[in-house]
Order: structure tokens, then C-alpha cells, then sequence
């Protein structure tokens, strides 16, 4: 036997079967609530209330739709006044996250306004509280090319970063394609790269859900499609209110990977799990050619 | 201050020891086939029975009251050397001991045996000359001394087939790895699945978990003490082996016949090579180091030895379809210039001058991204370190030394379409360290020995360098100090006391005591679980301050059937402050534009055990069988929520069964048999929901045990006899089959996530990956 198909045969027995399923004898969590909610400059609040569950429960449409906290008395003040929210179910018609969340029409988001709120779940009480930070505006957005493709291209943004801090997500909308602004994968971003600079980004399109085979079927990936009309919201965001994005993306992305000791996600809510947080936006519309 | 009492101290004592009629015996004690020198060697009087050993240059010094006695030398695997001596002045004797050819009926001098395991003050020891290595049961092929020590008690790694190791509950950057005395920051070729060191460049190691004689100094925890060969002083000699993956090629010999020689060994795998003609994407890993050593006598109280390694791992992909390609690599380099004098029959010296360098570089392209990251530790060294030998086997040992440490802790840079993201600018650390020691060991009278020291260091930070000072709420700078060149930012001083005990029950048995205080002022820290090569090294600041480690050992000692058997109980306490890790909040931007170590958090650490340690050394059967319970954990304020929690090398059972029987004179046979309480790990308790993703919620840090570990290997070496007298080579086929039960023993475990959470389709199982199964390897070593 030649010596390099001996080595063959060894990296085959190596690789195969080096991996089965075990059972891990966890035990049941203990009960708490998420709260995941915002208020954007010009619009009404959302605020979604779910519980967690055991690690392992299987997933099914029955099982999301019980996670959703129904009989929540959930209160938002902006200093000044505080409204009582009301249950919304205008998100089952188009299936986009959060299926269900509580809302008012009695207060829109106000720039440099600190924003609380109080869910109130039987016995249990939880709160947040932000501050709507300052706007950022985009100077421009246009495409490139992507090599040996003449249906898809790549986004890019530019601006110049202000002085003070800043902390920003960005989201991108296909119109009558997405149902809802779907947030840039990675790119919670702090300003510490290019504070007071000038900036300019590749803006990926971000991916609905990181556990869908239809994310990765899709021959768009990442990219946009010649003719559509992109609308892209630029977030800015107080210190808080990135740290838990920035963590709970790094925990959704990377966060099971047996090598490195799990991110300790920033809830910004007490009392639960969650954020609560302000998003200051600008939105900029693009015609993909 | 403390240095001139210790020098007057010295005096004192010296003085009051040569009042009496007394005679020395000194010389070098060389293996009588190559003329190198052997270290370790026992050399003593039978009646009343009295020694010393040889240093690590061989050399040995007696001091004795005028008489007649039988003075023997004795070393593993030579025949003892035995002579009646009359001392009625002094003698110099160079003492060659003759390699023990081996038959199989052979009646095994019981004699020969040495009771250091008993008689000597030192405990937490494990000596191993690189013979006895070889006939253990490798994976690939690849003997490796670091595999070899992680075999017996209170060393332990947590990855499979990982040369990084754990002792006594002490991080692994609290290990001293010296390599010729020239420190080895990274020990791991290939993510550790090889160690650095190449068996056949290699002569001798001596690994101490407790009781660290005050000549060593900078880690808490252990000291690996590495010599190579020097090079065979009377003949050419080739010799290498051909395994499945590397290969290795070693040349020594004389330059001048019995007065200088020289070695050069390397080696490099292949799997690049083998495997670049089946492969689209080829597979660009390769590792290769090479040792190189030369020695020159210049006279009978001189000899200089000059010894280097350098070693590289090298991966570089080029993905064409993606516009992909990333090139990493890593190693190190070290140099040391030794000069042996000696100064009279009692005063042995030597002076080194050390070189060490460990890189790593990092550097990624896709289409418009450019990743570059770099790391690096540099040191040059000076030391001068001198052995004194009293009368009736006492010693004294005492030195100085300063090292140079230059860092380059973490140097980034991100690009994209050449528009650079600001990662700060590229930075360097300064520091020096200066220490002195005093050692002595001996016996106070017939029943009780001591071996104590103290070592004095000092550290200084230098400049330049710019202290942030950081705000912890805001995560900004609100000011900085700027430091010019060589100005000192912060020093510290550190007493290491070191004590042992030995208390003798009988003649085959002992009870041993050690307490010593370490200290350490360079650390590694590493954001993962893994040891990589992007481990960081760290100079001591003003906010990290040196580690300090204290330990408690306590051992029974006792050999049986005439010194055959050696077994030894040891308990241990230990103490760790000072211990850095980064803060679980931190997050990657805040490294970067301030100090790292504002990301810093401190705590202390403990570990206890107790290690159980059986061997048999001599004859046809030999080996061990090693146990130990033990328990470790940290407590840092910024992680878990400040409660303490198990170290990731928390390990309450360890079991290594080693044995070798040798069935003729061509065949030997190994087996090793491991047990190991599964590693600690840190899981998911429950989910949540944010934004459509699933968000996973954890339990305490190392709350959980994967299953346990087991494994047992095996190994037949072939020593073909040739019948013709004229073939001078020597070689031998060594079969290994790792893992001979296939045991799929937990790497680590994973959540495998199934379906699609839009159809709302989901399920999560829990897998566990196994890295290596059965696995064979044949290797084949010839020397002529």
C-alpha cells in the first residue's frame, strides 16, 4: 500500500463518524420573561413579551404562538405622560416578528425624549428605560458591480460620523418584497473605528432568520437584485442599547460555538430578560441599477 | 539589600564547613559510547551511604572526610560503575558509564537501584529520560515528551491529543517550559496535537509541580526543564524516522574528537505535499523545526555550548473561486550561548545568554476585506549561575540573572476597499526583570534532609508607553500619562521563600514537606477555551499586578523490593492571587484605542489534590500507574457574577496506566490506559426569542461534565537483529494503535439545530464530537 493512500484511509476513519447525538440531562429553567421592545423617532412603540422555554422543546407554530405573553398590562411614559398599550395583531397578517406586541396611537417617538416603560405579568414587574439620541443622515448610497454577475449588486453607504458617540444598526427593505426593515447582519456598529470621520460601508442585506433553509437557498444572499427599490433605515443608538444588540448578535451568530465562553448578553430591562431601547432613524430609498 | 545578607550568609556558611579534613571527588560523568554528558546521574558511597547527582552538564563534586570508601555512579539505563577509593586527597575523575546492552535473561543487579525517590529532599518531581519515552504508544506516529509527562499525576490537558497542560490546577501560562534554558512561550505545533519538541533532539526533562528549587523563577505553578542532546563526541551518527505524516532526519558527531561536537536535527510534516495532488483547494498546513547544538571544551575547566531552535507552523489557503486567502503563521525561535567554568573541584559556574522569540501573524483577503493581526513576546536574557558542593553531599546553588522582554500584545488592522478601519496604533511593551537566588540542600543529620532557597525578583515596566486612564461607565479614555523611553512606569518587588523537608521513616521510606511562595510577572490571556496561537502575552502593569502562588505539599515515600518499586502519595494545597482573565462584559471594541488590560478582571484562584504515583523503572516489566483526585477553581468579580466558579481544567479523577514489557530482545510491547472525569463546560438552561432568532440562555460558567474520558493505547516496537555484524545500523518499526477500543471520547459537545424556524419546524439536539478514533500509525527509526 502506497503511502499516501494509507494516509487516505486514516484521515477517512478520522473523519467519519467522529460525532453522535448524546443526552444531556438539563434541568428545567427557571420561568422569566422577554421583553423586546423600541421606539423610533416618528412611531408608535412596539413592545413584544415572550417567556423562555427549555433549551430542547421542539419548535413547532403552536409552541411560538404560547411563548407570546397576552394578558401583559404594559405601560410606556415619555417623562410627561404615561399611556397604557394595547395588544396588536397587525403583524400575524404578514408573518413578521414579533407575531404579537403591545402598542399605543397615543405617543410617537421624540428625539432627545427618555422613553420607560412597565410590564406588569402577574406578580412580576419589569422595567427599562432610554433616551432617544440624535439622528445620523446618510450623504449618500449607491451600487457596485459584483464581479461576473449582472443581476445582483453590492450596497454601499457613506457618511460623516459626528462628533459625539454613536452606536447604530442599519436595516434594509426590498418594497413589495420584505415585509419588514430587516436588520444588516454584523453590523452593530460603534463609532469608535471612524469617530468624526468619514465613513463608508458595504451594507450586506441582512437575512430574516439564521435558521431557515430558505436564508441560504436564496441566490441574493447578501445582495441586492437590479430594479428593486431598497429603502434603508439608519439607526443611531445610546450606549445601552447597542450593548445588548451587539451581544445578543454576537450570541445569536456565534454564540454556541463550544471554543469560546459564551457572551454574556446586556439586557437593558430589569426584571426580565430583554431590551428595551430608542431608535433615532433616517431613511434613504434606493433603486437597485 | 536582601542580596548582600545572602552573600554574607553564604560565606559564613562556607567557611564553617571547610574547618574540617576533608577530600573532594569531582568530574563529569559521560555515557562512554557518544562522550556526551549524563545529567541525573547518582552519584554516592556506599557506607555510610552519601551523594550527589550531576548537574545538567554532567559534572558532579563530592566533598568527603579523609577515609577509605566504595563509590559507585549509577544511571538509568547504563551499568553502574563501581571503585574503592582511598581519600587521602583530592581527586578529579571523569567517570564514563557503559549503556546496559539488554538481555532478556539477564539477572538485574539489584544494586544498581537508586533510592533518590526516598532519600532525596525534592517531591513533586518527574524525571524522564527521552529513552523511556520513546517505548510509550504515540498518536501519529509522533513521539512526544510533552504527551509523555501528561501521563503521570497532577498534569492533565483538557483537549484530546493536546500538548498543553495543566498542573496542579495552575493555568498554562503558569507553566516554565525551558528548552536549554531559553523559555518557550508556545509550546504547540498544529493546535497542539504535536509539541514543539522534537524527541530526537532531545536528551533529558525534569518536570517540578511543587517545591520549585529558588534557581527557577517567573511561573507559579511548574517548571519543565528541558536539555537537549549535546552531540555525539566520538562518532558520526545519522539517525531519523518515517511516519505517516512527518518525518524527521537527525546528524551528530564529533567536530574534534572528545573535545567539541555538534547535532542538528529536523523535522517536517508532509500531508501538504502528499495530499496537494488529489485536492482542488490544497491543503496548505505544514510545520516544520529544527535543533541545533554545539559544544566545544576548550579546557578541562572550560566548555561553551551554543544551542538554537526555530520552528514554524505555516497555513496558507488560496480559495481562487472566492477570491479568498489566508496565510497564518506561528512559532518560535530561541538562542542560547552557555559558558561552563569551573572554578575549583567545588565551584561550578555557568553563564547563558538567551534569545526567545514567539510570533504569530494572521492575515486574511476577501475581495475588499484585508485582515492583518499580529502577536509577539521577545526576550534576551543574562544569567550567570553557580553551584558550590560542600562537604558530605552538601550544596549550595546560587545566581542572578535579567531578562528584556519586549511585547507586541495585539497589533490589528481592517480594511475595507482600502478604506481602513481605525483598530489603534500598532503597540509594544517594555519591561526588564532582575532576580538572585540562594539554594542549599543537605542532610541535617541521618534522618532529616532540607533543600531550601529564596529567590529575590524585581520587575520593571518601562517605557514608552501611554496609560489611558479609562472610565469603566462610559468605556471611554478621560485622560493619558505618556511614558518616554526607558522611563519606569511601575515596578514591584517579590520574596520566594522555598522550603522542602525530608523526614526519613526508615530506609526504604520517607515523608516530604514543601511550602514555596511564586511568583510570576509576565501572563497569558486568552478569550477562548482553547489554547491557540493568538494567545496573548502581557507584561505586568500598574492595574496587573505579578501573580503569586503559594503551595502546600505534603508526600509519603516509599520504595519497595529492594528500590524496584517507587511509590509515592502526594498532598498539595495551593493558593493563586492576582489571576487575570478578561471581563465576561467585554466586548472587542473596547480593547482597542486604550490599554487591554482596562478590560481586565482580577481574582484569585485555588486548587487542592492529592496524586497517587506507583513505578517501576527497572527489568523486563516497567511503568506506572499514576492517580490523582483534585479540585480547582476561580473567582473573578466580572465573571459569573463574582461567585466562584470550576476551572475549565477542573478535573476531579485522573488514572494513567503505563506499562512496557519487553518479550525478547526484539520485541517490546506498551500499553497505556487513561481515565479522566469529563471536562467542565459551560451550557444552555433555556431559549428565548429576539427578533425571530433564537437566543440561547446559559448556565454558570463550567457548571456542567461532559462524560468521562478513556482511552487506551498500544504499541509493538520491532528491533530487527541483524545476524551480520558488519551492518551497522541500528533501527527499529514501531505499530501504535491509538485508541485501541474506539472509544468516542467527548471533544466537545455542540447543539445541533434542525428544520426551519419560518415554517416553525425546529429541534435542537445535543451532539457530541469525538476527534480521534482508532488510529494506527507505523513509524520506522533507524541510526547508523
Amino acid at each position: 500500500m502506497r503511502i499516501d493512500k494509507l494516509f487516505f484511509l486514516i484521515l477517512f476513519i478520522t473523519l467519519s463518524s467522529c460525532s453522535k447525538e448524546i443526552e444531556l440531562d438539563l434541568p428545567e429553567p427557571d420561568k422569566k420573561y422577554v421583553i423586546e421592545g423600541y421606539i423610533e423617532n416618528d412611531h408608535y412603540p412596539v413592545i413584544a413579551v415572550t417567556r423562555n422555554s427549555s433549551y430542547f422543546a421542539p419548535i413547532d407554530s403552536t409552541y411560538v404562538m404560547n411563548l407570546f405573553v397576552l394578558d401583559a398590562k404594559v405601560y410606556i411614559s415619555n417623562g410627561e405622560n404615561e399611556v397604557e398599550c394595547f395588544l396588536s395583531t397587525n403583524n400575524l397578517i404578514n408573518g413578521a416578528w414579533p407575531y404579537l406586541y403591545y402598542t399605543t396611537n397615543q405617543m410617537v417617538g421624540e428625539l432627545d425624549k427618555i422613553y420607560s416603560i412597565k410590564v406588569i405579568i402577574g406578580s412580576d414587574t419589569i422595567t427599562g428605560s432610554d433616551t432617544m439620541p440624535s439622528q445620523v443622515f446618510l450623504d449618500s448610497l449607491w451600487c457596485e458591480p459584483i464581479k461576473d454577475n449582472d443581476t445582483l449588486k453590492d450596497l454601499w453607504i457613506s457618511y460623516i460620523d459626528p462628533p459625539e458617540k454613536n452606536f447604530y444598526r442599519f436595516f434594509t427593505k426590498r418594497q413589495s418584497r420584505d415585509n419588514y426593515f430587516v436588520p444588516s447582519a454584523l453590523f452593530v456598529l460603534d463609532d469608535i473605528y471612524f469617530n468624526n470621520q468619514f465613513f463608508k460601508v458595504n451594507l450586506i442585506r441582512g437575512i430574516e432568520n439564521i435558521y431557515s433553509d430558505s436564508t441560504y437557498q436564496d441566490p441574493e444572499l447578501g445582495k441586492y437584485k437590479v430594479g428593486d427599490t431598497v429603502i434603508v433605515k439608519t439607526a443611531n443608538m445610546t450606549r445601552q442599547h447597542y450593548n445588548f444588540w451587539r451581544t445578543a448578535e454576537q450570541e445569536i451568530y456565534i454564540g454556541s460555538s463550544p471554543f469560546i465562553n459564551p457572551v454574556r448578553i446586556r439586557h437593558t430591562v430589569k426584571g426580565g430578560l430583554g431590551v428595551f431601547g430608542c431608535y433615532a432613524s433616517t431613511y434613504d430609498t434606493i433603486v437597485i441599477n | 539589600m536582601h542580596l548582600k545578607f545572602l552573600f554574607i550568609f553564604s560565606l559564613l556558611l562556607i567557611s564553617a564547613w571547610l574547618t574540617a579534613q576533608n577530600y573532594t571527588i569531582s568530574g563529569y560523568v559521560k555515557d562512554a559510547n557518544s562522550g556526551e554528558q549524563i545529567i541525573g546521574a547518582y552519584v554516592y558511597i556506599t557506607d555510610p551511604l552519601k551523594g550527589t547527582t550531576t548537574n545538567h552538564y554532567g559534572f558532579y563534586s563530592l566533598t568527603l572526610p579523609k577515609g577509605s570508601y566504595t563509590f559507585e555512579v549509577s544511571a538509568v539505563g547504563f551499568e553502574k560503575w563501581t571503585q574503592q577509593i582511598i581519600l587521602d586527597k583530592n581527586y578529579e575523575i571523569n567517570i564514563e558509564l557503559k549503556e546496559k546492552t539488554y538481555l532478556i535473561d539477564q539477572v538485574v543487579v539489584t544494586a544498581e537501584r537508586s533510592d533518590a525517590n526516598v532519600y532525596d529532599a525534592q517531591m513533586g518531581v518527574v524525571k524522564m529520560p527521552v529513552e523511556r519515552i520513546k517505548t510509550i504508544p504515540v498518536l501519529f506516529g509522533e513521539v512526544d515528551v510533552i504527551k509523555a509527562i501528561e501521563l503521570t499525576p497532577g498534569v492533565l490537558t483538557v483537549g484530546e491529543g493536546s500538548s498543553t497542560y495543566y498542573v496542579r490546577g495552575g493555568g498554562p501560562d503558569q507553566n516554565l517550559i525551558l528548552l536549554d534554558e531559553a523559555p518557550v512561550y508556545n509550546a504547540n505545533h498544529l493546535m497542539g496535537f504535536f509539541s514543539t519538541f522534537n524527541s530526537d533532539a532531545i536528551q533529558n526533562l525534569e518536570l517540578y509541580k511543587s517545591g520549585i528549587p529558588a534557581n527557577y523563577g517567573g511561573r507559579i505553578s511548574s517548571v519543565l526543564d528541558i536539555s537537549m542532546k549535546e552531540g555525539n563526541m566520538r562518532k558520526y551518527q545519522l539517525e531519523g524516522g518515517i511516519g505517516l505524516i512527518s518525518s524527521r532526519i537527525a546528524v551528530q558527531g564529533p567536530i574534534k574528537k572528545d573535545t567539541a561536537s555538534f547535532i542538528i536535527s529536523a523535522r517536517r510534516t508532509y500531508a501538504d505535499i502528499v495530499m496537494k495532488p488529489f485536492m482542488k483547494t490544497p491543503l496548505g498546513y505544514y510545520f516544520y523545526d529544527i535543533n541545533a547544538k554545539a559544544n566545544y571544551i576548550i579546557s578541562p575547566k572550560d566548555r561553551i555550548f551554543i544551542s538554537g531552535y526555530f520552528g514554524r507552523d505555516v497555513f496558507d489557503v488560496k480559495v481562487a473561486d472566492d477570491n479568498f486567502s489566508t496565510n497564518i503563521d506561528w512559532g518560535n525561535a530561541t538562542l542560547t550561548a552557555r559558558w561552563n567554568h569551573l572554578f575549583s573541584q567545588k565551584l561550578f559556574s555557568n553563564t547563558t545568554f538567551i534569545y526567545s522569540d514567539y510570533n504569530f501573524n494572521f492575515g486574511a483577503i476577501q475581495e475588499l476585506y484585508n485582515v492583518q493581526l499580529n502577536t509577539s513576546i521577545r526576550d534576551f536574557q543574562l544569567k550567570s549561575d553557580f553551584a558550590y558542593f560542600l562537604k558530605d553531599g552538601w550544596n549550595m546553588k546560587f545566581g542572578v540573572e535579567g531578562i528584556h522582554h519586549t511585547f507586541k500584545p495585539y497589533t490589528a488592522s481592517f480594511t475595507m476597499e482600502n478604506s481602513p478601519f481605525n483598530l489603534g496604533n500598532p503597540t509594544k511593551l517594555y519591561a526588564w526583570e532582575a532576580a538572585g537566588y540562594f539554594h542549599t540542600e543537605g542532610d541535617i543529620n541521618k534522618w532529616i534532609r532540607i533543600s531550601a532557597g529564596v529567590r529575590l525578583g524585581y520587575y520593571q515596566q518601562i517605557g514608552p508607553f501611554t496609560r489611558y486612564l479609562f472610565d469603566p461607565i462610559t468605556l471611554t479614555n478621560t485622560d493619558s500619562i505618556v511614558y518616554g523611553k526607558f522611563k519606569k512606569i511601575v515596578d514591584y518587588y517579590q520574596l520566594e521563600p522555598r522550603l522542602l523537608v525530608r523526614f526519613k521513616v526508615d530506609s526504604t521510606s520517607s515523608i516530604k514537606l514543601s511550602a514555596t511562595r511564586n511568583t510570576q510577572f509576565i501572563h497569558m490571556v486568552s478569550p477562548v477555551n482553547v489554547t491557540l496561537p493568538t494567545d496573548l502575552w502581557i507584561p505586568s502593569t500598574d492595574s496587573v499586578k505579578p501573580q503569586i502562588g503559594y503551595q502546600l505539599s505534603l508526600g509519603y515515600f516509599r520504595n519497595f523490593l529492594d528500590n524496584s518499586l517507587e511509590l509515592s502519595i502526594e498532598g498539595y494545597y495551593k493558593w493563586l492571587f492576582n489571576q487575570i482573565d478578561y471581563k465576561e462584559e467585554s466586548l472587542y471594541e473596547n480593547y482597542i484605542l486604550t490599554n487591554l488590560d482596562n478590560n481586565f478582571t482580577y481574582g484569585k484562584g485555588r486548587a487542592y489534590g492529592i496524586e497517587l504515583f506507583l513505578q517501576k523503572k527497572y527489568g523486563t516489566f516497567t511503568g506506572w500507574i499514576g492517580y490523582s483526585y483534585g479540585k480547582t477553581e476561580r473567582e473573578f468579580p466580572k465573571i459569573n457574577d463574582g461567585k466562584p466558579f470550576p476551572a475549565k481544567y477542573d478535573r476531579t479523577h485522573d488514572i494513567s496506566i503505563v506499562l512496557t514489557y519487553r518479550i525478547s530482545n526484539a520485541f517490546s510491547l506498551s500499553g497505556v490506559w487513561v481515565f479522566a472525569t469529563g471536562n467542565t463546560a459551560t451550557v444552555p438552561v433555556s431559549r428565548y426569542f429576539i427578533e425571530g432568532n433564537i437566543v440561547t440562555e446559559y448556565s454558570d460558567r463550567n457548571a456542567f461534565r461532559l462524560p468521562s474520558y478513556h482511552r487506551a493505547d498500544l504499541s509493538l516496537t520491532w528491533y530487527p537483529q541483524h545476524k551480520k555484524k558488519s551492518r551497522k545500523i541500528e533501527e527499529s518499526w514501531n505499530l501504535s494503535i491509538y485508541n485501541v477500543y474506539n472509544r468516542k471520547n467527548p471533544y466537545v459537545i455542540y447543539f445541533d439545530i434542525n428544520g426551519d424556524m419560518t415554517q416553525n419546524n425546529m429541534t435542537i439536539t445535543a451532539k457530541q464530537l469525538s476527534l480521534f478514533p482508532i488510529l494506527p500509525s507505523i513509524t520506522w527509526n533507524f541510526k547508523f
